[in-house]
Order: C-alpha cells, then structure tokens, then sequence
C-alpha cells in the first residue's frame, strides 16, 4: 500500500526540494501522485537561483526565455530553459545560464566585455560578426607579440559555496601559429589578491603537425626577424601537462584554465588573465568568444 | 492501572516529586488513538506550535489531547524536543539527529506526519532532510523500493516522463 506519496503536498515538496533537480526529475517517475508535485513550482522555485528574476530582466533583445515567458510557464519550464538557452544580458556582452544538473550559474563574458591589450588596433585584433557566437560577434587575432587578456566578473553574481572552473572559449583560424611551444600564462583569483597561477597550451599539438611547415615570412616594415629566427625552445623549463582543447557542444574549442572556489555572500572581484609576453614571438589564428565560468563537473 | 510515561528524570516516581520542582511547568499530553499519556515539561512540548498556541490560548487543561498521533511517534518526538530543548551545541545536536534519525522508511514516516500535523518544524526539518538524503542520486526504480511505492503509472506515461527527462539518466 502507498502511504509515502499520501504525505500531505507540502512535505513532499519540501523532500523533493531538500534533493537536486536531478533527483526531482527521478522522483517524477515514482508514482503520478508524486509526479505532480515533484514537477510542481515550489520544488522547482527552490532549484532556481534567488536572483534568476533580476538576470532575467538584463536580458536583450528577442530570446526564447521572452517568448517563453509570454506563455506563463512553469518554474521548471523557466529553469530548463536558462538550462537548455543561455541569455544574452548586459547590452550583449555576458551570457548567464544554469548548470542543469545543480542549479548553479554559470556565466560566459564575450570578448566584448574584456579588456584586450591591444585589441582596439585593428592591425593586432579585429572585430567580426560571428552567428556561431553566442553574441553574434567574436574578436580574431590577427598578430601580436603581446598577448594579454584580462576578464572581471563580481562573485555576487555566482552561486555561494560552489567550486568553479574557467575556460577559454575559441576557435583557431587556419593561420594559427605562435603558440605551438609557448603556453599562455593564467591567473585566476580576487584582484590584487594571490591567485591560482598555470600554464596552458591552445595549441598543444601544433608544435608536432606543423614540425615540416615553412612559417610564412613577413617582409617589409612588419618584417620580423623573430620568426626567421626562431629563438630557443622554452617548452623544457615548462609545465609539461599539456591539457588538450576540448570540442564544446556548440563547435567551438575550449580550454580549462583555472578554478576558483566562490564562498556564499561575498562580493569581490574575480579576475581571469591570459598572458603570453615573454616568448617576443608574433602569435596570430584565435578567435575568441569569450571567458566562460562554471560550475566543476558541469557541461 | 493506566501507563503513565515520565520523560525526565527517571528517579522521579510520583506526581508530588514534579510538582514541588514549581519553576517547571508540566503538562500531561494524551494520545487519543491510543490513550498513552505522557509527563512533559511545557517549555518542551510549546516546540510543537500547535500545543504552544493550545497553552497561549488557555486551552490547555490538565491533560492534552493530541489525535493522530501514536504512542511510540510520541515518546520519540518528545524525546527529541527535550534533546533540542536542553542542548545548544550544534555539533552535538548534529549527532544526536543522525542516531535518533537511523530508522526505517516506516517510523521515518510517521515522525514525519506526526511532526507536520504537530508543527515541531525543527523535527519536520530534519526528517526532511534524511529523506532527502536517502533518494539523492538513486533512480526511480531504487526511490519506490526504498519508500515502498507502488509503480501505478501507465506505460504511456512512464514513456512520456523518460523523455522527458532523458538527461537525468545515469551512464
């Protein structure tokens, strides 16, 4: 004889709430009397982020959340879709979404919303349309010898107590080169604070592909001497764990950079630098659509 | 002879031994289902908000009726509302919830429609959270078996719902 899903409604909300949504969806599948309230908006508010009203209302222009919100939907289909559709907020330079699994939220800032040095020269950075971003535009490297991008994000914007990894979320262009022996050098951590330092390497096989490939010469005032004459490899003297780029859901490449762990209630500053400035190399072929922070073990 | 339970010093034999302790109030709480009664110290039983608004408003003679609720549910919830009452340490409290919590799905059961109807949100709490803890991370299949509930969803309906939510599955 069922008795558990005779509780009165509230208790087993409050059951189901005390789980994940994970868990909530498992539970839906027990018994229809279950179903209905492990489906049901109580549960479902609680899995929501306590913000998730104030991000949505930064959102731009025409999303499906706009849509979805014309047709009252229920908490869990809101929450599937800040899931499924990550929302474009902030004139269009920060996307936020949750973590399916957890809840939690996650946050992507597009190029825009970097500071890039160098990167308001068209010479050394331009900016492109891109549908593929999530933004519609992306920036491309064209050439530099100083390579250094810094993102800001408040951590009151992130979900307390949770473990967070950031990625660098790019694509390289056929003329991708510079970075095959260097790694970037990242720093994650509060500005002005001591922060979690590693090496990474976007290019992590190129250094053996492009082994028989002449680097194309660049003559005239651009001309540089560097790349004729290569200077010694520094990969020896560096960290050796090369973690591959991973391929995202959406075509674009990522790579982890570094994790930070956010504590409840604070509001600081999270800064994520990239930094190539000591190879003197010219570097050339990323796109960039941004820094994306998200929970561990999260997709 | 009716059983009359003492929760308190088990020295204490008699009535008069309570009554000449006069900085505590006692009351008598009844279960009508099954006519146990039971010797609890006011400041004890108010934790359940339905006893505390029954004494407030004068209510409360000499002996509490308390329906739908049993005997043995009421012995363990005064039990923990004397723990709760008379330790501040969180990390004792802590463990004394683990030990006292370690039962079956039954008993869990009726501490927690016991606890609901009796308002001890503290209790409520708690079991809520064991519970909880019990179904995390298992699967349908496992929450039924371990909360005996029968499976009465159609096989339409259990098509539906794997759908549906698909991306729970477990690898």
């Amino acid at each position: 004889m069922n008795y558990w899903d005779m509780l009165p409604e509230g208790c087993i909300a409050e059951i189901v709430s005390h789980t994940t949504p994970v868990d909530a969806c498992r539970v839906a599948l027990v018994s229809p009397a279950v179903r209905s309230v492990a489906d049901s908006d109580p549960v479902w508010d609680s899995f929501l982020p306590s913000d998730y009203r104030q991000l949505i209302s930064r959102a731009v222009g025409n999303q499906p959340i706009h849509q979805l919100l014309s047709a009252s939907p229920s908490k869990k289909d809101l929450y599937l879709s800040l899931a499924h559709h990550p929302l474009v907020i902030d004139a269009g330079d920060m996307s936020f979404s949750l973590d399916k699994r957890t809840g939690k939220k996650c946050f992507m800032m597009g190029a825009r919303a970097l500071t890039i040095v160098w990167g308001d020269t068209p010479r050394y950075w331009r900016w492109r349309s891109d549908s593929g971003s999530r933004f519609g535009k992306a920036i491309e490297l064209i050439s530099v010898c100083w390579f250094e991008i810094h993102g800001r994000i408040s951590t009151s914007l992130l979900s307390g107590d949770t473990a967070y990894t950031t990625y660098l979320v790019y694509r390289p262009t056929t003329t991708l080169y510079g970075f095959e022996d260097l790694p970037l050098e990242i720093s994650v951590g509060i500005t002005g604070e001591e922060s979690i330092k590693r090496n990474v390497f976007v290019d992590p096989e190129g250094g053996v592909q492009r082994e028989n490939v002449t680097r194309p010469r660049r003559m005239g005032l651009f001309h540089n001497f560097r790349a004729a004459h290569p200077r010694p490899q520094i990969a020896s003297s560096v960290n050796a764990d090369r973690q591959n780029p991973r391929t995202r859901k959406d075509g674009w490449l990522e790579i982890e950079l570094a994790e930070y762990y956010n504590k409840e209630g604070e509001n600081r500053e999270l800064e994520i630098s990239l930094l190539e400035v000591k190879g003197g190399n010219w570097k050339s072929g990323l796109i960039i659509q941004g820094l994306e922070i998200r929970p561990m073990g999260g997709k | 002879m009716k059983k009359l339970k003492f929760i308190g010093n088990p020295l204490l034999q008699s009535r008069e031994k309570i009554n000449m302790s006069s900085d505590k109030k006692w009351l008598t709480l009844k279960t009508t289902e099954d006519n146990e009664e039971f010797v609890v110290e006011e400041s004890v039983a108010i934790m359940s908000n339905v006893i505390k608004n029954m004494v407030e408003d004068g209510c409360a003679s000499s002996v509490i009726p308390v329906p739908r609720v049993k005997g043995n549910a009421m012995g363990k919830i005064i039990e923990f509302c004397k723990k709760h009452t008379e330790e501040s340490d969180e990390k004792v409290l802590k463990e004394f919830d683990a030990e006292f919590l370690n039962l079956g799905p039954d008993a869990l059961y009726d501490l927690m429609v016991s606890a609901n109807f009796l308002e001890i949100k503290v209790l409520l709490d708690s079991v809520t959270t064991k519970v909880a803890d019990m179904i995390k991370g298992k699967s349908s299949e496992e929450i039924r078996n371990i909360l005996k509930i029968e499976n009465d969803l159609s096989a339409e309906e259990i098509e539906e719902s794997r759908r549906e939510n698909c991306w729970t599955r477990q690898e």
